[in-house]
């Protein structure tokens, strides 16, 4: 069967992806674009005896490639890959969307025109002659309702047509006889340095050189030294730099498109947009409102969650017992723990998560599908300008307190890769759920009975003040650079769609399952070797009682020796290798860090409430030691999930190892100086 | 006058946008450029960035960006 590959491109709220489901049903593959975080879904389907592949590129405005979005988007159209651009257009943004469009004409490649939402545009009283602007576009223009998937056949029809019909193109826009005279220039110097067969582009090649949208050296030098020349020349001649002079002749063409092929009959509004603004966006109501959703946000993903969370962990214990159960008498061994705790143990310690992660995505999903994301980032942007970030950086900072692997994945929100990495960065400082029940052991055993609520409340605090400290530094140093210009459309509200709502979920939630899953299955199990292996032989282990043995043993083990070696270094931070040992293990997650504290001093498997174990801690530690515990798990990376995440959406070892150690180091100079210093009071 | 110093609720034109070429570029395939008409829509409960109605569409432009932005005073206010 013949294939066409088609590039799915439109403005962001354009309801793209309405059309993308529609078109391909439940026929959908996400992945990672090579080398970059920016996801690529596509999907497939079949029409008129030929196999049509689908590909959803982000949402932009240009192609301009000032974003990541926009390089993938431009650089897949752009290709040979590419068969047919279908091009999505708000037929109640219509000339703002065009400006895109402009672009993509300009490409001269089969081109089709989806006029989307049309329906709410025949009711906002617009007219539009598709065949007409057909015509102008060199392509095909048709009607569709994403979310109702309405001319969605005839969509694929006119993708079919255009592939088909082998136009000629030769698209342009007139961009006036000084522009043109130079594009003409330049034109001819590019296609002889280009490879034999691209001469096509050159044209598109000089547009963007003049436009001074790629390197200026891409072309050669010649090409670059008549660039800049023409660039000058129109600057001096009109006092503006060529794109913005070409920006307006493409609304030129855009405005002739317009008068030629809308009726208006009724002058439209977005009433219902604006009165629920007035409310969620009110001065004195709408940052409650907004801390009241977030809250929402929250409860959904852990108390949604951890009840599901408890069977999968009971599930997982279960299994463990029946392996246990069934495995043959006699023939228990390595082969028996690898097993039951490094397997089972790590993908379970995985898939736990999942209910978080799902709830959580179902609750961004609805939320952006609504259009309430961009009036939170709205009304958080004054805050975290602050601290050299956007808005939008919020959400995944007040998700941290649940989860930090949920929350780095949240950064997805965001577009603009530096404060991304700022945000990824600084989101295991926000003390999550996993460092809770150390500070439940902790500080009971070491603190007087008013002083608790403060003392907790005080790791809370003190992650939140070292994040913001760490995010001014990092924007001022490593991820420097100024703020792009912040505008963000607010799209209309509307009503989620169920389908859209769990398609994103699910998405989301299977790339989470894949990836992270076999990278934190693997540390796992290194993690099992290393509390489990050297043993200890058993004759040194013989006439001690079993808490004691399993003492001597984890002492024994690479992770316990690892500790003892480097004690010297920890002592400075108050840690014998007792707590050393604790805190290698606590790395697998940092909720481990109890059981261990437990094991390692002979008291078995210990839970938080556990009095004997705090009745010991308190025999032989300082409240500056307890305290110095806590700080240290509140700084260094909360778990191996944490590092690996933060692998998967960085896409560099770089940033998650740079993050481990940068974060480790952190604790570790913070905690000694408090040690030391504490030493020194006391 | 400044976008910023325009009151919510008003309808001005825009008369000269003055940033960095890249930026500047932003600005205009959003569709903000000299000619265009924009409604001050309301300012964030912290006074910042500002949301305006550009045709059909809402966009919220920090006050930093805004104030750029030389506009003026349409007669016609609803």
């Amino acid at each position: 069967m013949e294939q066409i590959t088609v590039g799915l491109t439109g403005n962001p709220n354009c309801g793209k992806s309405c059309v993308f489901n529609s078109l391909t049903g439940a026929k959908q593959h996400v992945g990672n674009y090579p080398g970059v975080t920016v996801e690529k879904v596509e999907g497939w389907c079949e029409h008129k005896g030929y196999r049509i592949r689908i590909v959803d590129l982000p949402g932009t405005y240009s192609i301009s490639a000032h974003s990541m979005d926009e390089k993938v988007a431009r650089d897949f159209v752009l290709s040979d890959e590419c068969d047919v651009i279908v091009n999505v257009i708000d037929s109640n943004n219509f000339e703002r969307n065009l400006f895109l469009t402009t672009q993509l004409f300009e490409l001269n490649k089969p081109l089709v025109a989806a006029l989307n939402m049309y329906d709410v545009a025949t009711k906002n009283g617009l007219e539009y002659d598709k065949e007409k602007i057909g015509t102008f576009l060199n392509g095909t223009a048709v009607s569709t309702v994403g979310n109702k998937g309405e001319g969605i056949k005839e969509l694929l029809d006119a993708v079919v047509y255009e592939h088909n019909c082998r136009r000629e193109f030769d698209n342009r826009i007139n961009y006036g006889s000084d522009i043109e005279e130079r594009l003409e220039r330049l034109t001819c110097l590019i296609s002889k340095e280009v490879t034999a067969g691209d001469e096509k582009k050159a044209r598109y090649h000089a547009l963007q050189l003049l436009q001074m949208d790629c390197d200026i050296n891409e072309f050669g030098e010649n090409a670059a030294k008549v660039a800049q020349e023409a660039i000058s020349e129109l600057n001096r001649m009109y006092g503006d730099n060529p794109h913005i002079l070409m920006a307006e002749k493409r609304y030129g063409f855009i405005s002739g498109l317009f008068e030629q092929t809308v009726r208006k009959t009724v002058e439209i509004r977005h009433d219902a947009s604006d009165a629920i603004d007035k409310i969620l966006l009110n001065r004195v109501l709408g940052l409650p409102i907004f801390f009241g959703m977030m809250y929402l946000v929250f409860k959904l993903t852990f108390w949604l969650g951890d009840p599901v969370m408890t069977v999968i962990e009971n599930g997982f214990d279960l299994l463990k017992g029946f392996v246990n159960s069934a495995w043959p008498a006699g023939a228990e061994g390595p082969l028996q723990s690898l097993i039951v705790d490094g397997i089972i143990g790590g993908v379970g310690g995985v898939v736990v998560f999942l209910p978080n992660i799902i709830f959580l995505f179902l609750a961004i999903a609805v939320l952006e599908d609504s259009g309430y994301m961009a009036r939170a980032a709205f009304l958080m942007d004054r805050i975290m300008k602050k601290i050299g970030l956007h808005g939008q950086s919020f959400i995944p900072m007040l998700i941290g307190f649940g989860c930090t692997v949920p929350a780095i994945m949240g950064t997805r929100i965001l577009n603009e890769r530096r404060s991304r990495l700022t945000t990824i960065m600084i989101l295991p400082l926000i003390s999550c759920g996993a460092r809770l029940p150390i500070y439940a052991l902790i500080i009971p055993a070491f603190f007087p009975k008013h002083l608790h609520g403060f003392m907790m409340w005080s790791m809370y605090v003190i992650g939140i003040l070292l994040a913001i400290i760490l995010a001014k530094v990092l924007r001022k140093t490593l991820f420097k650079g100024k703020n792009t210009v912040m505008l963000m459309e607010l799209p209309p509200y509307r009503v989620p769609t169920l389908r859209s709502v769990f398609t994103h979920m699910w998405q989301k939630s299977w790339l989470y399952l894949k990836k992270a899953g076999t990278l934190i299955l693997a540390i796992s199990i290194i993690l099992w070797a290393m509390t489990s292996y050297p043993k200890l032989p058993e004759e040194q282990t013989a006439g001690m009682v079993p808490k004691q043995a399993q003492a001597a043993e984890l002492k024994h083990t690479a992770a316990g020796r690892i500790a003892t070696t480097i004690e010297p270094a920890t002592k400075l931070m108050g840690f014998d290798y007792k707590i050393g040992t604790a805190l290698l293990g606590a790395f697998a997650a940092k909720e481990v860090f109890v059981a261990q504290m437990g094991i390692v001093n002979s008291l078995g498997d210990a839970g938080a409430e556990s009095k004997p174990l705090r009745e010991k801690l308190k025999e032989q530690y300082t409240p500056l030691q307890g305290f110095c515990i806590m700080l240290f798990c509140l700084i260094s990376t909360p778990c191996v999930a944490t590092v690996a995440i933060c692998r998967k959406e960085t896409q560099s070892w770089a940033f998650a190892m740079g993050q481990f150690i940068g974060l480790t180091v952190l604790a570790f100079v913070i905690t000694a100086a408090v040690y030391q210093m504490g030493i020194l009071i006391t | 006058m400044k976008l910023t110093e325009v009151p919510a609720g008003k309808i001005c034109t825009i008369k000269s946008i003055s940033a960095e070429d890249r930026y500047l570029k932003r600005f205009v395939e959003m569709g903000l450029r000299a000619g265009a008409c924009v409604k001050v829509l309301r300012f964030a409960p912290l006074g910042d960035p500002i949301e305006v109605k550009l045709g059909n569409a809402f966009i919220s432009i920090r006050c930093e960006n805004a104030g750029n932005i030389e506009v003026d005073l349409a007669d016609i206010s609803n």
